[in-house]
């Protein structure tokens, strides 16, 4: 009966089931599968060969562990710097501060950026010789400051994170200016006749109610970071010396390049176990918790 | 001394629309004034003038004899119970009312000490360490008025604090903030659009319309002379009976005539509604003032003859809504009086408590 009058919202819903069950869940499912696999050459399936794959990854694979070491360090320094960048944004323009309107332009238009286009802008602004950015100090006659950006095996994953910041901080801003403007104005009027100056309002009454802006910057930026490929591959395609070789990427050139598909596998289930841990997980509990 | 001054005060908001036109008003040391006004009649933007939230466009407000205007609202020594109670929501009860005196540096003995002393007044000490979402409505209003009260500032400003609260919580915490303010013996000033608040809590009341003082008194001088048509109408529930008639002479006196009845003033009144003889105005009689014509020896010339319409019986009493002639009115009666829809009774109208106004400029003529 349930069933019977149910059925035409089955029906609407059915596509969108199917499609995710093959494409999420059922592929998922076989590159977990895969990756206990010796799988080498397309055409011919790999024998069972157990945690082998994973033993090799955590336990004799240098590059791997460089991968997760270059991966951590580019989420701190982008989330770290997009974060409060975002705040003080959108505290700015909470302040009504005049001229706003084109900032907000300003800010939001490299969010409208494709990775490619970024990619492609910011490669020539890092070129050490003709470069925009080293050009510019230069004719500013502040040579000293030039940088070898890109090509240095210290500054590539920085170079990656600063492209990564101006393109995310808008998003950051957005979510944040949405979050404080939508805090009560007689809130702020009591802390106002409390006696908050202005500065005080924000820290310890504003901030502190950014808890969902938070959670959702934080998650989308976790999200993108985690899975970083595209401006990685096209402004540094990871090197020099796999300095800003991530995961994503040493997982593609694994599995595409040296036809390691198992291997690639194990790198690909990892990455889903770890955005598990670092994403689901906490949304799920937020979930919980709302629901009580 | 506390007291409060607003001297040609003006409140102009996008350059064109008058919220506070020229208020002139007084707030005694230690008063409950309480502003009151239908919706947009300007009463919490006096009120957030008054606290410095707003910036006044003209005029002059004076705290204990300072002058305030250029003064922010932490240093007015003010304190303001908001409408939403505006309380912190990452703050347990304890930090939302040790905020502000945090704030001012005050010492940590002292602040705890302040804190238990309005938690014990207001019984909200078991909740010090609840967050705001935990507690109810009634329990978020007390510590409101808490965070005030631990503040010990010259004047207290309320923004319709019991517009949120459940009908018996309000008549609830109207005592208990009528009892707070004899206990504080503070300067209170009080914005509600509910004329039973104002009523029972004011001891000077400012009736509000169109960013104008229409009345300033205490309350029973606004129920019994209003000085124009709507201040009457306004104030008392259910509201003043207004009827549009003519006044004609009577022999030696004047008379109120409609078509179906006649009301004949007492001679007292010739003075006042002798240039409106053969004018129209507005006849107005509170509910409360139609009595039963049985029993009443002498009713002529003031007897109305109406039809029941409806029926309320509230249980203490019972409102009629009656038509006479082309007239609708009310009459507030005794629980115990027996009628029915449809029938028609008989009235007599207490003469010493009529009110008549005048039509154009709705001014009471007496």
């Amino acid at each position: 009966m349930v069933v019977k009058n149910n059925i035409p919202s089955i029906v609407f819903i059915a596509p969108a089931i199917v499609l995710v069950a093959i494409f999420v869940y059922i592929f998922s499912g076989w590159s977990a599968w895969t990756s206990l696999t010796d799988w080498r050459i397309i055409g011919r399936m790999g024998k069972f060969i157990g945690i082998q794959n994973y033993i090799k990854l955590f336990a004799g694979d240098d590059i791997f562990r460089k991968c997760l070491y270059n991966t951590a360090k580019l989420i701190v320094l982008f989330i770290g710097i997009t974060l409060p960048l975002g705040i003080i944004c959108a505290i700015f323009l909470d302040l009504g501060v005049k001229g706003k309107g084109l900032f907000r332009a300003i800010y939001l238009i490299p969010l409208s950026f494709s990775f490619v286009a970024s990619a492609t802008m910011w490669g020539w602004m890092f070129m050490p010789d003709k470069g925009s950015i080293n050009t510019l100090l230069r004719m500013l006659s502040l040579d000293f400051l030039t940088q070898p950006w890109i090509t240095s095996t210290k500054q590539s994953i920085i170079s990656v994170a600063i492209v990564y910041v101006w393109q995310f901080s808008g998003f950051a801003t957005l979510v944040y200016y949405a979050g404080i403007s939508s805090v009560d104005p007689d809130i702020l009027d009591a802390a106002r006749v409390d006696g908050a100056n202005t500065f005080q309002r924000y820290v310890r009454v504003v901030l502190p109610l950014q808890k969902p802006a938070t959670f959702t910057v934080l998650l989308i930026l976790l999200m993108y970071s985690l899975r970083v490929f595209d401006l990685v591959w096209l402004l540094t395609g990871g090197g020099p010396a796999f300095s800003s070789e991530v995961l994503a990427t040493y997982m593609y050139r694994v599995t595409f390049n040296q036809n390691l598909f198992a291997y690639g596998a194990s790198i690909s289930f990892f990455m889903f176990i770890l955005s598990f841990v670092v994403i689901i997980i906490p949304v799920l509990i937020g979930t919980l918790k709302r629901m009580g | 001394m506390a007291e409060v001054v607003l001297k040609e005060l003006t409140k102009v908001f996008d350059g064109n629309v008058v919220a506070v036109d020229k208020f002139n008003l007084e707030v005694k040391d230690k008063e409950f004034l309480v502003l009151v006004g239908p919706s947009g009649c300007g009463k919490s933007t006096t009120l957030r003038c008054v606290a410095g939230l707003e910036e006044i466009t003209e005029g002059e407000i004076f705290i204990g004899g300072k002058l305030v205007n250029d003064i922010p609202p932490k240093d007015r020594d003010i304190a303001m119970v908001f409408q939403n109670y505006a309380l912190y929501p990452h703050m347990n009860v304890y930090k939302n009312l040790s905020f502000g005196l945090e704030l001012r540096k005050m010492k940590k003995d002292e602040i705890n000490k302040r804190v238990h002393e309005a938690a014990q007044i207001l019984d909200i000490e078991h909740l010090l360490d609840r967050k705001p979402k935990a507690l109810s409505g009634g329990q978020r209003q007390r510590v409101a008025v808490g965070r005030a009260i631990v503040r010990k500032p010259k004047v207290f400003l309320f923004d319709e604090p019991l517009s949120n609260l459940d009908a018996k919580l309000r008549v609830q915490m109207r005592t208990e903030l009528a009892k707070l303010h004899q206990n504080l013996q503070a300067t209170i000033i009080y914005v509600t659009h509910d004329q039973v608040e104002a009523m029972t809590m004011g001891t000077k009341i400012v009736v509000m319309k169109d960013g104008l003082i229409q009345q300033v008194s205490d309350p029973l001088t606004l129920y019994d002379f209003p000085v124009n048509k709507f201040v009457a109408g306004f104030i008392g529930s259910p509201p003043m009976n207004f009827i549009d008639t003519e006044i004609v002479k009577e022999k030696d006196c004047y008379a109120i005539k409609t078509d179906s009845f006649t009301i004949v003033l007492t001679p007292d009144k010739n003075k006042l509604v002798s240039s409106y003889a053969g004018k129209r105005v507005t006849f107005g009689f509170r509910p409360e003032d139609l009595i039963d014509e049985s029993g009443v020896k002498d009713k002529e010339g003031r007897l109305i003859r109406a039809r029941v319409e409806v029926i309320e019986p509230l249980g203490s009493e019972i409102y009629l809504h009656l038509s006479s002639g082309k007239d609708f009115f009310m009459a507030r009666v005794p629980h115990h009086y027996k009628t029915e829809i449809g029938k028609e009774v008989g009235l007599v109208v207490d003469l010493e408590k009529t009110h008549v106004f005048d039509v154009e400029t709705e001014k009471a003529i007496f």
